[in-house]
């Protein structure tokens, strides 16, 4: 049984200023196995953030479902844990007092918050910097802590909204590797929004294209490479023609959208 | 650098604490204008070594202590500025837990920020007398305008960031989230507004003790001035000054730990 079932979900938005509704997403199926890497790429403005908002039980839809661990979604959920693209971290608030926020919001006693939030620290390199606050930490640092921050609570899913996407390309490739040792240590089933084709394509075992606003799905792909993913396999000749073969669709899409 | 931009402000203030102390003593200014420094230093050590303001208008006016004056003006503020900051707060939350009543209040508390309350002194003289009263009133009027406003504008802010969004993700209660990210999030917002609330009702009780009171700093100030007793006058005025400075400075010090947090 696939761990996340979404089930014909649309999703159109009402402005409360009055503007026109905006369709966000139609009728939008797929399904996510335990332990999977799935990526959703897409052009900007695809809906790509509120399909995953939905699936944390930040946002209802319009029709549809979504069931996670077979339970319909009706709200968030303890096994789900998400990671957003900007900085989340709470500026008031050291590492490791971020680190230890939801876990102080479920109660846990501090001594085991404390060893917890330690164990999850050391997993995402952060050990050090426990009691810097996250001004004087570098943007890709400050999103280590976010996802040290949702880590901690143990989700069976991690679902991440392009969590890299504010930052350089060298950080991303540092993080993106980071992550993968990461989703092996926890063995998680991670849900990946991005926008970026080849970061899709060397974290996945599956990619989610999606077309322009209103989003549905336009291909799923296996990516099928083994794993660990070094630079070689990267440029080996089959991830060069499926990543042509996913860019040409997703040029479609976005010259049609009248972005470029 | 520092030491010598520090240094250039203290030779600032010391000449011009000279032109001061010349001026009247050259017979430039007249004393009922301007005592010299000195001279207003050496009262303002008088009275507050002795306690006692050295003036016969006070003394047949059966108010010659200092006291008597510093806790009517110390009183009158701390109650007005606690009413402001205890009622403007909730009231600034519950404008921004109804956005409906934040936008049909919007156009008179645009008024009511610009609108010089003190100038309805006659009114409030006419409704409540000349005691206590009408000054704590119209320092409260004064200070919880900025209060309302800034709590509401903090809060706001937090919810045009992504904090609340976390907040539910990680499953927090309604409580929780107002514990531990409303409040975090705005206090920099509802600081501010505290403090320039403090200075609102300062200035208002200041100054409604010019034209109301028989009692406070304000009061000694206005009296010492009619009565050409310029020595007095200036001390008061370097007393008032330096409360609020104390007071502001100890603001500040609070606010920054708070930013350090935060920025």
């Amino acid at each position: 049984m696939p761990i996340i079932e979404v089930r014909a979900l649309s999703k159109v938005h009402h402005p409360n200023t009055g503007a026109p509704p905006v369709e966000a997403l139609r009728d939008v199926s797929f399904s996510v196995e335990a332990g999977e890497f799935v990526a959703i790429v897409g052009p900007s403005g695809c809906g790509k953030s509120t399909l995953l908002e939905i699936i944390a039980g930040l946002q209802s839809p319009t029709s549809g479902e979504v069931v996670v661990l077979g339970k319909p979604v009706q709200g968030p959920r303890t096994e789900v844990g998400i990671v957003f693209q900007e900085d989340s971290t709470f500026p008031w608030l050291s590492t490791l007092e971020n680190v230890k926020f939801g876990l102080r919001a479920r109660g846990v006693p501090p001594a085991e918050q404390e060893i917890q939030a330690k164990e999850v620290i050391q997993l995402v390199g952060l050990q050090g910097f426990e009691h810097h606050y996250p001004r004087e930490l570098s943007g890709g640092m400050r999103q280590r802590v976010a996802i040290a921050r949702t880590l901690v609570l143990r989700p069976q899913i991690l679902l991440m909204d392009e969590p890299f996407g504010a930052l350089d390309a060298q950080t991303r490739l540092l993080l993106g590797n980071e992550l993968l040792r990461i989703w092996e240590e926890i063995k998680a089933t991670i849900l990946f929004v991005t926008h970026d084709l080849v970061e899709a394509l060397r974290l996945a075992d599956r990619v989610i294209l999606m077309t322009r606003r209103p989003g549905r799905i336009k291909r799923i792909v296996e990516t099928a490479a083994p794993r660990p993913r070094d630079q070689t396999l990267m440029a080996s000749a089959e991830i060069a023609e499926l990543a042509n073969m996913l860019w040409e669709e997703l040029r479609q899409e976005v010259v049609q959208e009248g972005r470029v | 650098m520092k030491t010598r931009i520090r240094a250039l402000r203290w030779v600032t203030v010391l000449a011009l604490l000279l032109v001061l102390e010349a001026l009247p003593r050259a017979g430039l200014v007249r004393p009922a204008t301007l005592e010299p420094v000195s001279v207003i230093f050496l009262r303002l050590g008088e009275i507050l070594s002795t306690g006692t303001i050295p003036s016969p208008y006070f003394a047949r006016a059966g108010s010659p202590t200092l006291a008597s004056h510093l806790s009517a003006t110390l009183g009158s503020i701390l109650v007005s500025y606690a009413g402001a900051v205890l009622i403007g707060t909730p009231a600034g939350v519950l404008l921004w837990r109804l956005p409906t009543l934040a936008r049909v209040l919007q156009p008179y508390l645009v008024v009511y920020y610009a609108l010089p309350i003190f100038a309805l002194y006659p009114l409030f003289i006419l409704l409540f007398g000349t005691g206590f009263l009408p000054i704590v009133l119209l320092g409260f009027l004064f200070g919880v305008v900025v209060v309302v406003v800034n709590t509401a504008l903090g809060l706001r802010r937090v919810d045009e960031e992504i904090y609340p969004k976390v907040g539910r993700s990680l499953g927090l209660r309604p409580v929780q989230m107002y514990l531990s990210i409303y409040l975090p999030g705005a206090a920099p917002y509802m600081f501010s507004g505290w403090k320039l609330a403090f200075v609102y009702s300062t200035i208002s009780v200041i100054a409604s003790e010019f034209l109301i009171s028989v009692r406070g700093l304000g009061h000694v100030i206005d009296r010492s001035y009619r009565n050409f007793e310029t020595a007095n006058m200036y001390a008061a005025i370097l007393l008032v000054i330096g409360g609020v400075m104390l007071a502001n400075s100890l603001l500040t010090w609070v606010e920054r730990r708070l930013y350090t947090r935060i920025e």
